[in-house]
């Protein structure tokens, strides 16, 4: 076919006359300008670095909350440290009553943590296994001692 | 920790049990075995079971799962209910 065949093609500019490939070459290079571009001010790199910090802080918190309730578990705090049974059967209303009300504010930990990216169940077992590691078991010999 | 333990650790700490809640969550227990913990032992068990049974359920539910997670001391649980349960 000769080139008068198609007036129009030849009318148009070189960006113009590109075919669909190159149309896609473009749009992925606006896209990529658009990445590198700062939003609100801040560069990618920034960003990441919120984003970082952020994890981090989420993380410690969680680490908090998850602590403070492992550490008030009534049972471990109260049962474990009475060695007089007729004592223990006094307390037993308590302690449950405890127990229930513990057991609620776990759930609300849970809860509450849901949205966020952090298996908090995993991360209790983790917590709680560091802090036997740290604190020694307390045995029916050690008991009379500490108290 | 079996089923039995787990209901006479409900019934010294809670004061209640169901044996319904601890069939639910170890269900998958009789083909998974050890890695049985893997499945049933979450948040939405948890929800699931409170919708179906009530609060109660949910608490027991929850207790379930930090004892198997090893959240609360199995160990010194065990020991309590041993003499309980004559072993």
């Amino acid at each position: 076919m000769a080139p008068e065949d198609n007036p129009e093609k030849g009318d148009q500019p070189p960006s113009e006359r590109a075919g669909p490939e190159s149309e896609a070459s473009s749009e992925t290079a606006r896209q990529s300008h658009q990445a590198d571009t700062p939003i609100n001010g801040s560069s990618p790199r920034e960003e990441l670095k919120d984003s970082f910090d952020r994890n981090q802080l989420i993380q410690r918190n969680i680490d908090m909350a998850l602590d403070v309730v492992l550490r008030t578990n009534p049972a471990e705090n109260i049962l474990k440290n009475i060695d007089d049974e007729e004592l223990v059967d006094q307390s037993r209303d308590q302690v449950q009553s405890m127990m229930n009300e513990w057991l609620d504010m776990y759930r609300d930990l849970l809860e509450e943590g849901r949205p966020l990216p952090r298996d908090l169940i995993g991360r209790s077992a983790e917590l709680a296994e560091e802090t036997r590691e740290k604190e020694p078991r307390v045995s029916p010999e050690s008991r009379s001692g500490r108290r | 920790m079996n089923r039995a333990e787990h209901m006479a650790v409900d019934e010294l700490l809670l004061g209640y049990t169901d044996e319904g809640v601890h069939a639910f969550i170890d269900q998958s227990a009789a083909w998974l075995g050890f890695g049985h913990r893997s499945v049933r032992h979450t948040i939405e068990t948890i929800e699931y079971l409170e919708a179906v049974k009530g609060e109660p359920a949910a608490r027991i539910a929850l207790f379930h799962i930090l004892i198997d997670n090893k959240i609360v001391d199995r160990e010194w649980l065990e020991s309590e209910i041993s003499s309980k349960l004559n072993y």
